[in-house]
């Protein structure tokens, strides 16, 4: 239990995707600067990445193992992500449709998204076992969606400010990320993690 | 004939610096920041990239006519993946180092925006050889900004380049630059000095928009080019 | 329908067909060269935890803990001078993989870390001589610990700190080593 009390919070603070490991990072960076925005589209993470990590486990564990495929997990996990991605917009636009005409173009994004196959293939290189996959599925989009927000908070801060004109744009969020991450990695030693 | 010729010259050479995947288009962000920790491994990265932007490239344009457009995106989505379990698998067998340093972010390679963008936006619709140059020069210049972003972070960080040392035994490198915040800042300060340097005001227009434009255009390749 | 359903699934599975079978050639072809270069570095791994050896023959003791996957006995002139052994072990980050050479007095001769997936900076560490050699001359007279303040015996190792989980995990590696060398000698081999 403890173990996997352990495993989430380190996903969440001390080896926050976007801010530790670099993952997930297109949607990080052009977030709207509105957090009902960002809080939407973490949600929607939080749900891709917690299914496939439980799917791609199990495609991983019984069927690529046993039969020596191991090989071809890169392939087999992308394709899953991608149908995954698809039900959810197709469930999203039936039964939620104001969630998914405000996330719009974000959804699809979701595929290419470094944090979802991410997630599975440290699943695997760590051997995790089914529970604690999940669990770290989906602390891991936690602290994806956490980043997110609390960025969007900095952006729209920085707004109003007076930059100067070669840091407009992406520079400046660049930097405010940096900013970001040097707190975050004020987490490192945590509980002796 | 002449024109035919500049146009496959501004193909292979727009994807150096006037449409520079990482620096201009803003895609392929994921690797850029988290492989640059030393010059060697971005260079080790770019190659590995451009293998399979080419792999895809060439394979996407030569099938490009008996694909239906149903089954275009998991389509394109296989021949990646497999091109990016090749480079997987040569560079554990041949360069294990190399291997060894990128970890996961090979694997990764399938979902840089980069390679989907283009072969979407360009190889789904152009004949092979054009298809050949585009990669190249796409490759190419994501080998060039990471190469730049490693070289920034690991002179900085760690006084070396290339693992030679360069200021190490002059000045004490500030670790920070080959940490996580030092990526984000590397990146924003190269970034910034390209606007600086940028005499064109649209482009500037268009990166302080954010993100947005770039990821749309990505997320409009993925969903079918329709809101293109 | 043809148009609609049979051809865009056929071609998919055209193209899956054919990737699936280029990796399965690709992986034939690397897999053998990736497993050679492994048997090389382990030997060369054996070579150096078990100094002066010139010789190694595998062994397949029975009743050993699932953890070593390897036990090999070290010759030096055909007269055994100690036992070098593959453990697998449970780190930060996934599985380390240790080699431990043990001589016959029972004294941890060397203990080298192989494949890991330990966090860069921290775990990683674990391979320096500073925390490694602390491992040298340890015997399994009394079992090893670990300790976060300075150490007060040879049997107790000074974690990394900031790595407290890898700094176990190689411990209990090696001190199942330990016990099961202690296991061999004793039952006679």
């Amino acid at each position: 239990m403890r173990e996997i009390i352990l495993i989430a919070i380190a996903a969440i603070f001390v080896e926050n995707f976007v801010l530790s490991k670099f993952l997930g990072i297109c949607p990080f960076l052009g977030v709207s600067k509105k957090t009902s925005t960002a809080v939407g589209m973490g949600g929607a993470i939080i749900f891709v990445i917690t299914l496939s990590s439980a799917i791609t486990w199990f495609i991983y564990e019984y069927m690529l193992k046993p039969n020596d495929l191991t090989y071809l997990r890169t392939i087999a996990f992308i394709l899953v992500i991608a149908a995954l991605v698809q039900l959810v917009e197709t469930v999203m636009k039936k039964f939620m449709p104001p969630l998914y005409r405000a996330l719009g173009i974000y959804l699809p994004l979701i595929t290419t998204n470094c944090a979802v196959l991410g997630a599975a293939l440290l699943i695997i290189e760590r051997e995790y076992t089914f529970l604690k996959a999940v669990v770290f599925g989906f602390a891991s989009a936690v602290g994806f969606t956490l980043a997110l927000v609390l960025f969007s908070g900095v952006r729209e801060r920085i707004e109003t400010n007076d930059i100067p004109p070669a840091f407009r744009g992406l520079p400046i969020t660049l930097i405010a990320a940096a900013l970001v991450s040097v707190a975050f990695f004020g987490f490192q030693g945590l509980f002796g993690i | 004939m002449a024109r035919s010729d500049k146009k496959a010259l501004s193909v292979l050479t727009s994807g150096f610096m006037k449409e520079n995947p990482v620096l201009k288009l803003v895609l392929g962000t994921c690797p850029t920041l988290a492989v640059t920790t030393m010059a060697r491994n971005g260079i080790g990265m770019g190659i590995a990239a451009t293998f399979v932007l080419l792999g895809s490239n060439i394979v996407i344009s030569l099938i490009r006519k008996i694909v239906p457009d149903k089954v275009r995106i998991p389509v394109f989505i296989t021949v990646i993946a497999g091109f990016t379990t090749i480079a997987d698998m040569l560079l554990h067998a041949f360069l294990p180092d190399v291997y060894k340093e990128l970890g996961i972010y090979i694997p990764l390679i399938v979902v840089n925006c980069i390679i989907f963008a283009r072969a979407e936006m360009f190889a789904s619709k152009n004949g092979v050889g054009m298809s050949i140059l585009d990669a190249l020069g796409m490759g190419a210049g994501f080998t060039i900004a990471l190469l730049l972003m490693g070289s920034v972070r690991e002179i900085l960080g760690a006084g070396t380049w290339m693992g030679i040392p360069v200021t190490k035994n002059l000045v004490d490198p500030a670790v920070i630059m080959i940490l996580p915040p030092g990526g984000f800042l590397a990146f924003g300060f190269i970034v910034a000095a390209i606007q600086k340097l940028s005499v064109l005001k649209v482009r500037n227009k268009e990166i302080a928009g954010g993100c947005d434009m770039n990821c749309a255009g990505c997320a409009a390749a993925v969903d079918g080019g329709d809101k293109q | 329908m043809w148009d609609s359903i049979i051809k865009p699934t056929l071609v998919l599975f055209l193209v899956c067909a054919v990737i699936t079978g280029a990796l399965a050639y690709v992986n034939s072809i690397t897999e053998n060269i990736i497993q050679r270069r492994m048997e090389e570095q382990q030997e060369q791994f054996r070579k150096e935890v078990m100094d002066g050896a010139d010789r190694f023959t595998e062994i397949k003791p029975e009743g050993l803990p699932e953890r070593i996957t390897g036990v090999y006995e070290a010759y030096r002139n055909d007269a055994i001078i100690g036992y070098v052994m593959d453990v697998t072990t449970k780190g930060y980050g996934g599985a380390m993989k240790l080699t431990v050479g043990i001589n016959t007095e029972g004294r941890v001769t060397g203990v080298i870390i192989g494949d890991n997936n330990e966090t860069p900076g921290l775990g990683s560490r674990a391979k320096e001589p500073g925390f490694i050699d602390q491992f040298k001359g340890v015997t399994a007279a009394e079992t090893l610990s670990v300790v976060k303040q300075n150490k007060n015996s040879d049997n107790e190792i000074q974690a990394i700190s900031g790595a407290t989980i890898t700094s176990r995990a190689v411990t209990e590696g090696v001190q199942a080593a330990l016990d099961s060398v202690r296991l061999i000698m004793n039952g006679g081999n």
